[in-house]
């Protein structure tokens, strides 16, 4: 009895510290929105270069023709379609991490689940121009749309990229609601302290704002909802673009694993791309007391779990395909594994598999920050390698043999894979001094009630 | 603080009068909200702000349930039939025989009402949440910037010349308010 009186003192006391620390918490955590020094313009300067690069390499394209690419028949997907698949891999961090993670009461999502919500929207951005760029006539880009036109088009839904467009703008609204729901009430807090331009627009997206139990309680209630849906979005939407391949007849692609195997593998980019996002906001923002390594080592957990999983759709697909020994699949599968792509090929395996597994099942390892980024960026490499590697091999390897043939990108391409990186990474920075990168009332809440 | 004094321009031109409190974070909710229920103030013209939500509060759990369920459902199945129409529509108005396939498919009319059935669901009820944010008592509410720095605010709100009001100013001074205000 007087054990239990003394822990319920004890908790008392450390509620009470938690309340102090709250004027801090709001200080720390606005910071990074009023500050800008050389370095950071320094950065934004170049990545705006490199999306301008980016830009000028899209608008010589669209002048002069798709020929600009080297994409041909019968390789008509390249590197367009591959980064469209990895930036929408990539968007599966913010649901992952924030809806999974919210649903389970998760304490530990409280810094990341911003960063990666963040992450989402952005790389939804990236993903969505990615299909733009991919248009050869991009002026008409509205015959995509179903509205009764002039010539009485109308978009065929029997088509899985009607499927794609239509869970990507699900997945895309979505998502900018579940950034913006919980920003709420950081955005308040942000419009009393911020001065400047910025100021009158917080008030306009506070919505007023003040914090009482019945505002909570609503927003509580949307917030819970929401997860719940969009973590069956986020399904749904991974399964629709590996259904783009899955559905088509070419050799490596028609493939019952398809639609899962592109789930687990939107969730390892994803992942992986919030750990390198993790230590990047750690480290330039000094929130050591927020993201500490007992975050970097449960997100590690996490990634040892994707990666297993991964590694066993991969070794399911490729094992049944091999055993079945169908001339067809098992020429792009002897390309894959002894010839042309086996070196690039194996580099993907080690970055998506040997590596995470080695690394991130010492426990020393997943506690060091930077260790744990650079998993994360060997990963999101692995991942973009594997997206190449799911569509060049498969339609370099058409039934008629007589058609093989390869592909490497143009420099057009390059370009504009270039500025997308680019344009992901700007999009990120500056929304750094607009939005406040770690959730302010939910790292409060955690701090006040996170104990219990 | 601008917007404090204007609003209190406007307040006095107001039926109503409001009670407004600040209460040191620790302070225990639960002895002054029975005290204003025994003086027979409905939980309606109460309100609590705070800078994070007050949910594990033992004296906050007896408030009504709220229901946002209903709006997300309805919206699914209105979504369910926008998807079926459009996709089931496009196979009906413009039947091309493509590969084979059945001009009905239904396996795509199945994927398209999934996803118009999520999208329905998560705006109505983004749009219904913030609709209730933004009216739901707003009036009733006082907000104050120190609320942010982890103190409490209560609002009571009661009729000009209700004799209850001295009573409550009472009760939040007793009850260790850091600050009272009376518009």
């Amino acid at each position: 009895m007087e054990i239990t009186q003394n822990n319920f003192s004890s908790h008392e006391d450390e509620e009470k510290q938690a309340w102090k620390e709250i004027p801090q918490i709001n200080h720390d955590l606005i910071a990074p929105l009023q500050s800008v020094n050389w370095k950071y313009l320094t950065l934004v300067g170049l990545l705006s270069l490199l999306v301008l690069a980016g830009a000028v390499a899209w608008t010589y394209q669209i002048k002069t023709g798709i020929g600009q690419t080297h994409l041909h028949n019968p390789i008509f997907w390249g590197i367009y379609i591959a980064s469209f698949v990895y930036w929408i891999g990539v968007s599966h961090s913010g649901t992952f991490i924030s809806g999974v993670l919210r649903l389970s009461h998760a304490e530990w999502r409280r810094p990341i689940t911003r960063i990666s919500e963040l992450m989402t929207l952005f790389s939804i951005i990236v993903a969505a121009l990615f299909i733009f760029v991919h248009l050869g006539r991009v002026w008409r880009f509205y015959y995509l749309i179903p509205y009764p036109n002039q010539r009485q088009i109308w978009p065929d839904f029997r088509s899985p990229l009607m499927w794609d467009a239509t869970a990507i703008f699900t997945y895309a609204v979505s998502s900018t609601i579940y950034l913006y729901l919980p920003l709420i009430p950081d955005f308040a807090l942000a419009r009393d302290r911020v001065k400047g331009w910025r100021r009158p627009l917080y008030a306009i997206l506070s919505l007023g704002w003040r914090g009482s139990q019945v505002e909570w309680r609503w927003l509580a209630m949307a917030v819970r909802i929401i997860s719940i849906l969009i973590v069956l979005v986020m399904v749904s939407v991974h399964s629709i673009v590996g259904f783009d391949f899955a559905v088509a007849l070419v050799p490596s692609w028609h493939s019952t694993v398809m639609a899962p195997y592109f789930v687990i593998g939107a969730v390892h980019s994803g992942v992986a791309m919030v750990a390198v996002g993790l230590y990047l906001i750690r480290r330039y923002y000094h929130l050591e007391n927020y993201i500490r390594p007992e975050h970097f080592d449960k997100v590690g957990k996490i990634m040892i779990t994707i990666t297993l999983s991964w590694g066993y759709l991969y070794f399911v697909d490729r094992l049944v395909t091999w055993y079945g020994r169908i001339p067809d699949e098992m020429n792009v599968i002897d390309a894959l594994f002894y010839s042309e792509y086996a070196l690039i090929h194996w580099f993907m395996v080690f970055c998506n598999f040997i590596y995470p597994i080695i690394f991130l099942t010492i426990p020393a390892y997943r506690t060091w920050p930077l260790g744990m980024m650079i998993v994360g960026l060997i990963i999101n490499i692995g991942m973009y390698i594997e997206r190449i590697l799911i569509i060049v091999p498969g339609l370099g390897h058409p039934r008629l043999h007589y058609a093989w043939t390869s592909y490497f990108p143009s420099w057009v391409e390059l370009m504009i894979l270039t500025g997308s990186f680019a344009f992901f990474a700007l999009m990120y920075i500056l929304a750094v001094k607009f939005v406040p990168v770690i959730s302010i009332w939910e790292e409060k809440e955690g701090r006040i009630y996170g104990r219990k | 603080m601008e917007g404090n004094e204007v609003e209190s321009r406007d307040d006095t031109e107001r039926p109503e009068m409001t009670l407004f409190a600040l209460f040191p974070p620790t302070a225990p909710l639960a002895p002054l909200l029975d005290s204003l229920r025994t003086l027979k103030i409905p939980e309606e013209a109460i309100s609590i702000s705070s800078t994070l939500p007050l949910f594990e509060e033992p004296a906050l759990s007896q408030w009504k349930p709220i229901q946002l369920y209903p709006v997300t459902l309805i919206a699914g199945a209105i979504g369910i039939l926008f998807g079926f129409l459009l996709a089931g529509g496009t196979f009906v108005l413009y039947p091309l025989r493509t590969g084979g396939k059945a001009i009905f498919t239904r396996p795509v009319v199945g994927i398209i009402s999934y996803e118009t059935m999520m999208l329905f669901a998560i705006v109505s009820t983004f749009i219904a949440a913030l609709i209730r944010v933004v009216w739901s008592h707003r009036s009733r509410a006082r907000y104050d910037p120190r609320i942010d720095e982890g103190l409490i605010g209560v609002t009571v709100q009661v009729d000009r010349g209700d004799p209850r009001s001295g009573s409550v100013q009472r009760l939040f001074e007793e009850s260790g308010a850091v600050e009272v205000v009376t518009r």
